[in-house]
């Protein structure tokens, strides 16, 4: 009867938000596979969250993520040309978010996501521009709407002002300005555990990275050097855009 | 509930610690080869591993007989395995089969062309609006499709050997009678909607299903915008018409009216271009539409449309026997509510109530004509999905048709002089249409989808009724290659003026076709070909007689191949469409199977775009068709062939974006540009001693002008 009771109270304890805590352990394993920059790991972390639908709980928040780290794979393949595996992420990174805003009408990161990943799309396929151009742009201005605080809302906006061809109304000064609002909101952002947090770090990556476009090697590598004291596992930072800053920087100098 | 249970068999497990398992298995594809990443998990705990880069996955459980093991992959489809003693003893074997692009089934049934701003459509609405020569209409953009031939300088849709009249066009489910603007007798100069107005656009050149009725070759069926993103206004301007239109977003995702206006006339464009002598009156034209879109709730929305166009042109006529001038005015109306409403269990409801007015006068020589055409229509559409491999799909339309038709005639069609003899005839004729289908999607496994449903229609006046089965298969070889074949009959009642009592004969039965296709198309992101081949044969056509006037003794068939290669390569992109025909028929005055007016035997269409930097794009659009048939001699029916028509048009734009959703386009266009002469027809003396050409009205022609949206 004992075991029974202890039993009993280690299952309230373990099974008192079941989902958060596996929402939440979901989080760090694909902060760590982001990290890590390894394919295995990111899959490893999307598969995690897919699970997490059979909770019939939270159905947005586990789409989200999963979708997060479908964006996240894009990346990785698109660094390695592999364009099939990147359009294969990217194409189901939107089919579930535009889930999650059905699920979640509110849900600001939603829509914020889905713009970046239909601006990602335009990326690759030039061609689908006319479909998704005006989409995605409403996609983040209403977002915006939603949650005009929202860090992570401005860093989406400011890197598709950065990739916009000037005549299309893309703008450097424009991408520049949105970084540093993103920037001073990271200060102050402070999402509840299970939301999205990501990009306290990488908001200074792409500051370098337009510093970098601008000539300004130094300012760059003050902003990189800013991210990593943020995230010193920011491997993207550590051994990616450093070093190619670095290259860069010597060549010139030369 | 669901949870509970869950975490019980959780806990029962770590309280009573049953003996601890290893499932085992091993996930290749289709060809064997091991897949790696594979996410392979339980149902009820959540418990789950990847596979390794040989496939190869192990999980450790407390659990083991009847659960659930799913196995998923991105690119592949999802499967769930029950364990048993047998799986668990010997390891599981999962082979995981690739999921396939999801595809609109439509936009790969036999016949079919869709075109919105959606991946897997056969055209965007940017593709329509810059095919050179097409004047941004979507008409003339469809006829660059296999299957459409063009019979002269106009945007008649002649459908695979079927004539203009046997193509319908719907708009948000009314009935558009009269498409046409400036309308002739092989179908009009324009199509009557503008493509910037349309999201979505599906066209028929053969073998659909039951959901359409009354028709013989083809369908246009037209989606009219839904609500914007945004507020906007467009003006634009050009050689021939000035335009101007907007979108007032009244509650974002709730409530918008949007209008647009266009006045044309053509005298500026006939001075650059010259020819403004062949007119009496140049081409000139004003339309106008408007439209309110209300969401009441996520899953419903009503939509009112309203357009207004009217036209008139004056050109002169020169014949052997009689100098002239052709006077035609027009004026068209279409009003419709539309309501639409997703219910729960997937059930969808379509249903709207139309009003179209058509009036025309038309006179030339002693030809006077006179039409009022009023039609009321209500048609209801509902699909129920019964289960994930069948949706029932049914409709029911009402229509009333009212038509007055007054005509003075010349009794030898070659002789137009005023003080030849002519006949004259008054028509008022009234009547109601019932019609009703029913339809199955089946989706009999995963890549073999059928669709086959019966329809009925009902005269009020002359009574009479139809049954016609319609089915088709649409087979998935690969990925990205299909199989298609359909098959069905095909009814639709001859014009009012052949029912009259007293020039008619208010006994004719409806007209009869049927369909046979088979097709393949290899359809992948950048690449779409189609070829299909096709057999009409037709029954019940109208016949000339000399006791009844007209009798349903007619036959007819029209047989052929088309094929339609859409591709993007680095510089240029675009699509290339053959169409190989044979249509022959005994109908009206053609008392013996003779070739159709419209038996093109080949029909050659390229149209082509580059882009030079970001913002400037050229079209070209080439075409080529044998000459049309034509009378050369009394009662020789078609027995000779006009000259190949072939004409090349080239068209270029340039895009200014304005902040950050505004765009000014500006353009230019010639037409024509190889200045060459096309013979479309002769106009013969009553005797056939003496005849005269009827040639292109443009010879090379420049247009230009600009649109800006703000």
């Amino acid at each position: 009867m004992r075991r029974i009771l202890i039993g009993l109270t280690l299952v309230a304890i373990t099974f008192a938000q079941p989902v958060d805590e596996f929402i939440i352990r979901g989080k760090e394993t694909i902060r760590t596979a982001i990290a890590n920059w390894n394919e295995g790991e990111m899959i490893a972390a999307r598969a995690y969250f897919e699970r997490g639908l059979n909770f019939g709980e939270k159905e947005w928040l586990f789409r989200y993520y999963i979708a997060y780290a479908d964006d996240q794979l894009v990346h990785y393949y698109q660094a390695k040309s592999d364009k099939k595996s990147a359009l294969k992420y990217l194409n189901n990174g939107i089919d579930h978010l535009n889930e999650v805003i059905k699920l979640n009408k509110d849900f600001a990161d939603g829509y914020g996501l889905l713009s970046s990943l239909y601006g990602e799309k335009m990326g690759i396929q030039p061609w689908t521009g006319i479909m998704y151009g005006s989409r995605s742009s409403t996609l983040i201005r209403k977002a915006i709407q939603l949650e005009p605080e929202n860090p992570r809302l401005y860093m989406i906006q400011g890197t598709s002002s950065m990739f916009t061809p000037e005549k299309w109304g893309g703008s450097k000064e424009r991408a520049k300005e949105l970084y540093l609002k993103a920037a001073e909101l990271f200060k102050s952002d402070n999402p509840s555990p299970l939301m999205p947090d990501w990009g306290k770090s990488d908001i200074y990556a792409w500051l370098g990275q337009l510093e970098e476009k601008f000539g300004n090697y130094d300012q760059a590598k003050a902003y990189y050097e800013q991210a990593l004291v943020v995230d010193p596992e920011n491997n993207w930072v550590k051994h990616q855009l450093m070093t190619r800053l670095t290259v860069k920087s010597a060549r010139e100098n030369r | 509930m669901k949870h509970i249970s869950q975490y019980i068999i959780v806990l029962m497990s770590l309280l009573f610690g049953q003996n601890t398992i290893h499932v085992t298995g091993n996930v290749t594809d289709g060809s064997g080869d091991g897949l790696a990443f594979v996410n392979v998990y339980f149902m009820d705990t959540l418990e789950g591993t990847m596979t390794d880069e040989t496939g190869h996955f192990a999980i450790e459980t407390t659990l083991s007989e009847g659960r659930t093991l799913r196995i998923s992959h991105i690119g592949f489809e999802r499967k769930d395995i029950s364990l048993s003693a047998e799986n668990l003893h010997k390891g599981i074997q999962i082979v995981l089969t690739k999921e396939y692009m999801e595809l609109d089934p439509v936009s790969v049934t036999a016949g079919s062309f869709t075109m919105a701003d959606e991946e897997g459509q056969t055209l965007t609405s940017l593709d329509v609006v810059t095919t050179a020569g097409a004047a941004a209409d979507i008409f003339r953009a469809i006829q660059t499709f296999p299957g459409v031939n063009q019979v002269d300088e106009g945007a008649g849709m002649y459908v695979r050997g079927g004539d203009v009249s046997e193509t319908t066009v719907i708009l948000d489910q009314a009935t558009i009678s009269h498409p046409y603007k400036y309308e002739s007798d092989t179908g009009g100069y324009f199509g009557m909607i503008d493509p910037w107005l349309l999201s979505g656009t599906y066209f028929s050149t053969g073998g659909f299903s039951a959901k359409y009725g009354n028709v013989l070759s083809g369908v246009l069926a037209m989606e009219s915008l839904d609500l914007p993103d945004r507020s906007s206004v467009t003006i634009g301007a050009g050689l021939a018409a000035v335009s101007g239109g907007g979108s007032w977003l009244i509650k974002p995702n709730k409530l918008a009216i949007q209008f647009s206006g266009n006045y044309s006339d053509t005298q500026y464009l006939f001075k650059v271009n010259g020819g403004e002598d062949r007119f009496e009156q140049v081409p000139t034209s004003w339309d106008g539409n408007i439209s309110a879109i209300w969401k009441y709730s996520d899953v419903g929305q009503i939509k009112l449309f309203h357009f207004v166009n009217v036209d008139e042109i004056a050109v002169n006529v020169d014949g052997p026997v009689y100098d002239g001038t052709l006077m035609n005015d027009n004026h068209s109306r279409l009003g419709n509510i539309q309501w639409r409403h997703l219910f729960g269990r997937g059930v969808f409801v379509k249903s709207s109530l139309s009003v179209n007015q058509f009036g025309q006068g038309l006179t030339l020589g002693n030809l006077d004509k006179s039409l009022e055409d009023l039609m009321w229509k209500w048609r209801t559409d509902i699909s129920v999905p019964i289960s994930e491999k069948l949706k029932l799909n049914s409709g029911l339309i009402v229509d009333d048709l009212e038509t007055v038709l007054s005509a003075t005639f010349p009794k030898d069609p070659n002789d137009l002089r005023p003080e030849a003899e002519t006949d004259s005839y008054n028509v008022d004729y009234n009547t109601l249409h019932y019609g009703f289908y029913s339809e199955g999607e089946f989706t009999v496994f995963r890549r073999f989808f059928i669709v086959t449903g019966l329809r009925a229609d009902i005269l009020d006046t002359p009574r009479q009724w139809v049954v016609d089965p319609r089915f088709s298969v649409n087979y998935r070889l690969s990925e990205t290659q299909f199989l298609k074949v359909a098959t069905g009959v095909y009814h639709q009642y001859p014009k009012i003026q052949y029912l009259d009592d007293w020039i008619g004969n208010p006994n004719l039965k409806a007209m009869k076709a049927i369909h046979y296709i088979v097709g393949y198309e290899y359809k992948s992101e950048i690449t779409d070909f189609k070829a299909e081949v096709y057999q009409k044969n037709y029954e019940n056509l109208v016949l000339e007689n000399p006791v009844t006037n007209y009798s349903n003794d007619g036959i007819g068939y029209a047989y052929g191949a088309d094929f339609f290669l859409k591709g993007t390569l680095p510089l240029i992109s675009g699509w290339v469409s053959y169409s190989y025909l044979q249509s022959k028929r005994k109908e009206l005055r053609y008392l013996e199977l003779v070739p159709t007016d419209y038996d093109i035997n080949h029909n050659l269409t390229a149209a082509l775009k580059t882009q030079f930097g970001a913002m400037n794009s050229l079209g070209l659009t080439y075409r080529y068709t044998t000459g049309k048939p034509y009378t050369p001699a009394l009662n020789d029916w078609n027995s000779a062939r006009l000259p190949a028509m072939q004409r090349l048009d080239l068209s270029y734009s340039r895009l200014y974006p304005i902040g950050q959703d505004g765009l000014l386009v500006i353009y230019a266009s010639v037409s024509n540009l190889l200045d060459r002469t096309n013979i479309y027809g002769y106009i013969y003396s009553p005797d056939y001693s003496e005849r005269t050409e009827m040639k292109s009205t443009h010879g090379r022609n420049l247009y230009f002008g600009f649109t800006m949206t703000l």
